[in-house]
């Protein structure tokens, strides 16, 4: 019996790595305003990284997001439960959206006792997308449902991911930082860095320029002991995100660095000009 | 007063010693804008002479209405005065030589020459002690050359007024010779103004005993030549007693319940014990209100008329001011309490918005007393609180603090509002308290502090003429830059500090400077230096144009 593996768009994970391990992702919605009225586009497939950005670049309303529907899961898990799969379900944090509420109503759906397993990541981005990635590699090795599961609970606990933003104003006009954001402060412009802790962002230090930022990020990762898989990230500042990429090759004794670019979903929340890592600790 | 010239003077108590010291600083008072204006930057940042003024006041205030003579207790109580009083570095100072003498007057009702000089040896030793860095040419160096010269007399005289006076003499000499010890005084031409401070009071000391008329005395000053002073200020001597009048110890509250209580009697006695008495109620209860130095005699004299209830003393015991604002707070406090120190109301706005718990806008200058900082300390009602001093000044203030109240007082060294809102920007509620200490220390020197101010007078720093009116730029409180225009100040000092492509520049902007012009100035700032960032943020602080910070 075969395990399949699906997540969601807000796992940012780079095409390659989705052919490669055959991951099918379930798109959430970005919804913009244009001159045609309000447009519901699929996160990743109605629109692109790049078209998405100069979109939010040039458009004075700021996009909202909407996570899939049960129906969506539904015509992605029946097809799979058919054919006598069995599905890893993973997602974004349910603290942050209702894209596993809507995972679990869809399981429900096709059956109480279907062999689908719906997991909570508590992540986001590429903290998501690491996990997504472990358990796709790791059903090359093992069948067995159960075991796949207790290895994601394992690596869920030793994953860290952190963000510098350019503002924390998409953030909070998303409602996607909660009342910790008072610790920011609102006179001065701040880098903040952001952390995830317990599926919800969190702020973690205040940088006055997005320089020394990047080297927290750096120092972030290199100073917190041995890791196994590191993923870089930014959305619209491929150089920065280039640079923190060599710099972290230098630094750290890993055979790949695997560069991501957050998605239109991730994006609208995260604000241009952000930048980012997330790693597994070993 | 009673004394003569060339009367040989065998003993004082505490009421004399007190006496001459109101005297000491009436005469700081005449001089103090003098001894400010020996400060050897053409920024004036140390306020010597007011630092020492207000702490003096603050001994006198407190100490007023005391008609205990012996020595031992006023001694203590002068000292306790001064460190809760002390401002700046100079009042630190001060207020330990106090502390030293009083522990040498212990359990002495009055003092011959031979003690005095001792005394005066022991506060000289508790001020060098005092002093994490003690620098030589400054009012430390004049202590203790005046305390040797007072063993030494006391060895030849009994007479308190020939150690007072060789003291003095000493003191004058020793004054002189700063200059030669401290090169910074010999570049701009001055003696050391703490020095010169201790000058001052030492004259009114012997002018006191001496019998003379202070508002006459004329002190000889070791100064340079540039100096104005308006005038010699004609102070009324009844102006001391007349100003503090107001302030008379503890605000006392109680209610006495008894039956067939006599209000007028009630009142009576509490008229004995200080003023602001006010006795409302009737024959069987009586509310009474006085201030007093005295709240518990008051009491206790009150008990024959009825049963005491409901004590109440507003004073500076810091368990009752931590038991009061505990009562009003409604959150549990923080781990880690934070306090800064800054002038402006665009800081304290800055620094509030970071986290901080309690700010001290100083107003005009840098100088909370150690009473202003334990208050703020203990309003907080965390056990730990780390303190942003944000000025070198008030560093030894803070550590005096520290040493004076229950709170766990942690000082972080910063010596600039910029390097404190970097400080506070290492804090974290989410870490552990040991950690944002130490990132909090960590972030202190990872801005650079650049003051842009106008001259006050002519002046020489190292080998720059500075004219009066024209721009200083100080980076780091070190380098000086010259201009015509705040932007030219600016845009040299920014050129100096070789900053990386996109580090940030902020310009926090004072009271003085014109809003339209700080967003021009910015504006063209931001034109020269496109790889920069600009920030304009409103500091609001007195002095200074500008306080830029630079990362």
């Amino acid at each position: 019996m075969t395990i399949q593996i699906v997540t969601d768009s807000t796992a940012d994970l780079p095409d390659n790595l989705i052919k490669e391990y055959q991951i099918s992702v379930v798109p959430l919605y970005v919804n913009i305003k244009t001159t045609n009225g309000l447009e519901s586009l699929r996160d990743g497939v109605d629109i692109d990284h790049t078209t998405f950005y100069q979109t939010l670049a040039n458009n004075d309303n700021l996009p909202t997001t909407s996570q899939p529907s049960a129906q969506d899961f539904y015509e992605v898990y029946k097809p799979m439960v058919d054919a006598g799969s069995q599905i890893i379900s993973i997602h974004v944090s349910s603290k942050l959206s209702a894209t596993y509420n809507a995972a679990s109503q869809a399981k429900a759906m096709i059956g109480p006792n279907a062999p689908i397993e719906i997991v909570d990541s508590q992540q986001v981005s590429v903290g998501l997308g690491l996990i997504v990635l472990k358990a796709a590699q790791a059903i090359k090795e093992t069948k067995e449902l159960n075991d796949i599961a207790s290895l994601i609970e394992n690596i869920r606990n030793r994953i860290e991911v952190y963000v510098a933003v350019d503002t924390l104003d998409f953030l909070q006009k998303g409602g996607r930082i909660g009342k910790a954001a008072a610790f920011l402060g609102s006179v001065l412009k701040l880098k903040p860095i952001l952390t995830m802790d317990e599926g919800e962002v969190r702020p973690l230090e205040r940088v006055r320029t997005r320089i020394k930022a990047i080297n927290r990020l750096a120092h972030l990762a290199s100073s917190g002991g041995p890791i196994e898989d590191l993923f870089v990230f930014h959305n619209t500042t491929p150089e920065d995100c280039q640079s923190l990429q060599d710099t972290l090759t230098k630094q750290l004794p890993l055979k790949t660095i695997t560069v991501c670019r957050l998605g239109p979903v991730v994006g609208t929340h995260a604000g241009p000009g952000a930048i980012g890592l997330g790693f597994l600790k070993s | 007063m009673s004394y003569r010239k060339n009367i040989i003077l065998a003993k004082i108590d505490g009421r004399q010693l007190l006496d001459a010291l109101s005297t000491a600083t009436l005469c700081l008072e005449y001089y103090s804008n003098h001894i400010n204006a020996l400060n050897v930057f053409p920024v004036p940042d140390g306020d010597t002479g007011t630092n020492m003024l207000l702490t003096m006041q603050s001994v006198i205030k407190e100490t007023k209405g005391n008609k205990n003579s012996d020595l031992s207790a006023m001694s203590q109580e002068i000292s306790r005065a001064a460190l809760l009083g002390a401002r700046g570095n100079s009042g630190v100072i001060l207020s330990q030589f106090f502390s030293g003498m009083a522990k040498e007057f212990q359990d002495h009702p009055y003092c011959n020459a031979a003690l005095l000089a001792k005394a005066l040896q022991s506060g000289s030793n508790a001020a060098y002690y005092a002093v994490s860095k003690p620098v030589e040419g400054t009012m430390l160096t004049v202590l203790r050359d005046l305390s040797t010269k007072a063993l030494d007399q006391a060895i030849n005289s009994a007479n308190i007024m020939d150690v007072l006076e060789s003291s003095l003499l000493e003191a004058h000499q020793s004054l002189e010779r700063t200059p030669d010890l401290l090169p910074i005084l010999k570049e701009a031409g001055v003696v050391d103004s703490g020095g010169q401070g201790l000058v001052v009071m030492l004259e009114g000391l012997a002018c006191h005993f001496k019998g003379n008329d202070p508002n006459k005395l004329r002190i000889n000053m070791a100064s340079s030549a540039e100096i104005e002073i308006d005038g010699f200020p004609k102070v009324d001597p009844t102006f001391l007693s007349a100003n503090n009048k107001s302030t008379y110890g503890y605000c006392t509250q109680f209610i006495i319940q008894g039956q067939l209580m006599d209000l007028k009697q009630v009142r009576f006695t509490a008229e004995a014990f200080g003023d602001s008495v006010t006795v409302i109620g009737d024959e069987s209860i009586i509310k009474v209100h006085l201030h007093t130095l005295e709240p518990r005699r008051i009491l206790d004299s009150c008990s024959r008329f009825g049963e005491t209830q409901q004590f109440h003393v507003d004073d500076m015991d810091s368990q009752h001011n931590q038991f009061k604002s505990r009562g009003l707070r409604d959150q549990e406090p923080p781990m880690l309490g934070l306090l800064a120190v800054c002038v402006g109301s665009g800081f304290t706005d800055v620094l509030k918005d970071l986290g901080c718990h309690s700010v001290i806008n100083c107003g005009d200058t840098m100088n909370p007393s150690a009473e202003e900082i334990i208050s703020g300390v203990e309003k907080i009602g965390a056990k730990r609180v780390a303190v942003l001093p944000n000025n070198p000044d008030v560093i030894p203030v803070v550590l005096q603090a520290a040493s004076m109240t229950k709170v766990e007082l942690i000082c972080i060294p910063t010596k600039s509002i910029p390097q404190g809102i970097s400080a506070l920007l290492g804090y974290s509620p989410e870490i552990a308290v040991e950690d944002a200490l130490s990132s909090m220390n960590e972030n202190i020197n990872k801005v650079t502090t650049m003051e842009i101010i106008r001259a006050a007078r002519n002046t020489r720093i190292d080998s720059t003429y500075i004219e009066q009116g024209q721009i200083i730029g100080r980076i780091e409180r070190s380098m000086i830059i010259t201009g015509h225009t705040t932007l030219e100040v600016l845009n040299k000092g920014i050129l100096k500090c070789e900053l990386p492509p996109g580090s940030l520049v902020t310009l926090y902007w004072g009271q003085m400077t014109n809003e339209d012009e700080a967003q021009e100035t910015s504006e063209t700032l931001q034109r020269i230096y496109p790889n920069l960032d600009l920030e304009l943020v409103y500091g609001g602080q007195s002095r200074y144009d500008y306080i830029v910070s630079l990362e």
